[in-house]
């Protein structure tokens, strides 16, 4: 079915190749940092993870959206998620690539990476990270191309996919609950301290995933003759809407014990945030927009009819994805470090070449995502027509 | 022998999954050192009360372990530094502290806990404690760089190797490795040194003293009657690392 | 066969990429180097030159883990005597070019030892400049193109 990928209109060509050229410098500009070491990025000894972890931590949402659309189809027969299932199997693989990739290129010696595997230490929660990462890229590898592949051939997917189906709709929840632990049971972070990191994870999981799926099965439907289906969207947009409201309860939630205990360590890293602290106020205008989005975005979906409208809806899923994108792939990993340990502030801001790297495993996504689903649609038109 | 080439492949894939699972039997075997337990528990105690205005201690230790001097406060790397005693202990501090308290250097390093974090969290097991003394100790050759135990440790204890330490040294002591880039560093108790039967650098360095070193287990040792002597405070007692390094105020 | 002159040419220029190696060094043999590794008068390598040249990676190895990780320091030699375990500080004490043991400086650690060291026959290198390139590390490992990164942290100065 690869094949499918390689021929395509001339505005999917200009796409691929717009795509190479940005992960050909994002790949130079990684092999900058190769050499030069990671003073080349923002971090600090206070802030020792940036831009790179914080994106992963998002991008690991995004990957266990695929669950979204296919508990609902396989456990409860949803049958109208079944045209979009593989699309959401094929968005886990790019995304949990991405996440991968963030990680190898914050490692201080990216050449030891085997270690993880050679000296396992299960007491080590990037071990199981590790783990349940290319579990799940594993898994959403076999099912998504073995149920399109079945499609193609009009036939049922062999038994055993299903059981893996089974299988990824936990292990999708095990992601994100173990990327959440890496940072839930640090004692020194007090930012991250909170017992409902977990449950944040999954909210804002739910809500930016399938924003990114119905943004994306728009695009299809307007560029391809595949047509995701109106009723598989709506429905879509009705989870985007709950885990949205959700999500921002939450942040009400850890507002609420921060301020109402008014205990300078719990609120110190959400003031810094939103605020500032001691004149430092870098990440502010980021937190805002994030919250003034998000309320635009839920207003918006709680609607039903801007919801049901494709034009309205696609504002709001955008909305949504970018003020995630903002809350966990900028603000959660950097407030955890501010104020440090000794309750001063170091600022963290990205460099060039990080934004570039960043960009470059951007790109990297979104190539895998176009090569896959140009097979998902070519398959699915083949069998249409 | 007879065999679908379906066979075959479930077969290779059976082995090769086996092969992969290798690393487990290392888990699962438990720790296997050989290291006949003298069963110390290094300590150190900071009378902070005789702490004067010099940096000797730094120098001593910086030197003698070839710990860069980078001018850059993000990416500059320390084993031993100073601060204030609200930055030191801030959650006892109020509006009303002396005078002479606030302005009182506090030693800060490594706190060598016996419940540290950093080791909890390393997925390499590249920062450990040693049994056979309680020091926790980094192995830079397995060390990946990923900096979990920074954002591990409640004391900022630890620096990152953000540049090529090398041409950041002054004058290299030959008989210490430096570092490279891309590995978390931080003070060692000077292992090399005890190993010899030395103090450790800093407290050697001391001209008043005020640095005091010892076997917690050993009731005799120095560490231990300064304890039952002085009333003395750790750092974040409450996040139960239960460290190893004790400030007389 | 399909596009055959397209895939006899990949296939050609394929196979001479990959066997390249072998006919661009054709007639240009090299020796391997000799291993003149530097004696002292009234010193002896911790192991003999057979063993060494077999097992002294494996024997670093080791030592990295046992020095590290278990704190064990000492090393017993088949011969019975005791050595540090230690690159820097027993390894390069002879093997380092341009080394004379005989007039040993003591370390650059500027302190002076309150108490006194145990004796364990290490006695610091030299502090005299030192060639990397023509070290007898760097040559043979050089020539079997096998690079330990080893100089990265020890210092060869």
């Amino acid at each position: 079915m690869l094949e499918k990928a390689f021929s395509g209109s001339k505005r999917y060509w200009s796409w691929v190749i717009f795509l190479l050229v940005l992960i050909g410098i994002g790949f130079g500009s990684y092999l900058y940092q190769l050499n030069k070491g990671l003073a080349v990025t923002g971090m600090s000894r206070d802030v020792s993870w940036g831009l790179y972890i914080g994106q992963f931590t998002f991008f690991v949402g995004v990957a266990a959206s695929a669950v979204m659309v296919v508990l609902p189809y396989y456990l409860h027969n949803v049958k109208e998620f079944g045209r979009i299932t593989v699309f959401g199997e094929f968005l886990a693989i790019a995304a949990v690539t991405m996440c991968l990739l963030f990680i190898i290129v914050d490692l201080g010696k990216p050449m030891r990476l085997f270690n993880v595997l050679i000296y396992a230490t299960p007491h080590s929660i990037m071990f199981w990270d590790m783990i349940v990462l290319n579990g799940y890229l594993l898994l959403n590898i076999l099912i998504g191309w073995n149920v399109l592949e079945a499609e193609r051939n009009a036939v049922a997917p062999p038994k055993w996919v299903k059981k893996l189906v089974y299988v990824s709709i936990p292990w999708a929840v095990s992601i994100h609950t173990v990327t959440a632990f890496l940072i839930s049971g640090l004692p020194g972070r007090h930012y991250w301290l909170t017992s409902i990191m977990a449950a944040r994870f999954l909210a804002s999981a739910f809500a930016a995933g399938p924003a990114l799926l119905i943004i994306l099965s728009l695009i299809v439907k307007k560029f391809t003759k595949f047509n995701p289906g109106e009723t598989a969207i709506k429905k879509l947009a009705l989870i985007v809407t709950y885990a949205t409201i959700i999500s921002i309860f939450f942040v009400i939630l850890e507002f609420f014990t921060a301020f109402y205990s008014n205990i300078p360590s719990h609120m110190h890293s959400l003031e810094y945030l939103f605020a500032g602290l001691e004149g430092h106020s870098n990440m502010v205008p980021f937190m805002w927009m994030f919250a003034v989005l998000a309320v635009i975005a839920m207003v918006l979906l709680i609607n039903p009819g801007t919801r049901n409208k494709e034009n309205t809806l696609l504002i709001a899923c955008i909305a949504v994805f970018v003020s995630m994108m903002l809350e966990k792939g900028l603000g959660l990993i950097i407030g955890g470090f501010i104020p440090n340990a000794f309750e001063k502030v170091t600022e963290y801001a990205p460099t060039l070449p990080e934004l570039l790297i960043t960009l470059g495993v951007w790109a990297i996504g979104a190539f895998i995502l176009t090569i896959l689903y140009k097979v998902a649609v070519s398959v699915k038109e083949e069998v249409r027509a | 022998m007879k065999i679908s080439r379906r066979g075959f492949i479930k077969l290779t894939g059976a082995g090769a999954l086996g092969l992969g699972l290798l690393p487990v039997k290392n888990v699962l075997a438990g720790d296997h050192s050989n290291v006949t337990s003298d069963g110390k528990r290094w300590a150190m105690v900071v009378d902070s009360r005789k702490c004067g205005e010099c940096n000797d201690c730094i120098v001593a230790c910086h030197k003698t372990h070839n710990v860069p001097e980078i001018d850059n406060k993000e990416e500059e790397i320390k084993w031993l530094w100073k601060e204030k005693y609200e930055h030191a202990f801030p959650s006892q501090k109020h509006d009303f502290v002396d005078e002479d308290l606030k302005k009182r250097p506090f030693m800060m390093l490594c706190n060598h806990c016996d419940n540290p974090a950093c080791v909890r969290v390393c997925p390499t097991q590249a920062t450990f404690k040693r049994k056979s003394d309680g020091i926790v100790m980094m192995d830079y050759h397995r060390c990946i760089g990923c900096r979990y135990c920074m954002a591990g440790c409640p004391y900022g204890a630890r620096s990152f190797n953000f540049n090529d330490p090398r041409p950041f040294i002054e004058e290299i002591n030959k008989t210490y490795p430096t570092r490279t880039k891309g590995v978390v560093e931080k003070c060692n108790f000077c292992a090399e040194r005890l190993a010899k039967g030395s103090l450790p650098a800093c407290v050697e360095a001391c001209p008043n003293n005020a640095l005091i070193f010892g076997d917690l287990n050993d009731p005799d040792s120095e560490v231990r009657k300064v304890l039952r002597e002085h009333y003395t405070i750790q750092r974040k007692p409450d996040l139960g690392t239960r460290p190893s390094v004790y400030y007389i105020v | 066969m399909y596009d055959k002159g397209k895939i006899i040419t990949g296939i050609v220029i394929f196979l001479g990429l990959m066997t390249f190696p072998f006919w661009m060094s054709l007639g240009k043999a090299v020796n391997p180097p000799e291993a003149e590794i530097a004696q002292q008068l009234g010193e002896e390598c911790i192991e003999d030159a057979e063993y060494m040249r077999e097992n002294h990676m494996k024997l670093l190895n080791d030592w990295r883990t046992e020095v590290v990780r278990e704190g064990d320091r000492i090393y017993v030699a088949s011969d019975g005597e005791k050595y540090e375990k230690s690159l820097q500080n027993t390894c390069l004490k002879c093997h380092a070019k341009g080394e004379n043991p005989g007039n040993v400086k003591l370390s650059d650690d500027g302190l002076e030892s309150k108490y006194k060291e145990i004796d364990l026959n290490s006695v610091q290198p030299s502090a005299e400049a030192y060639d990397l390139e023509s070290s007898d590390c760097f040559r043979c490992h050089e020539y079997a193109a096998v690079e330990p990164d080893c100089w990265d942290c020890h210092i060869v100065d």
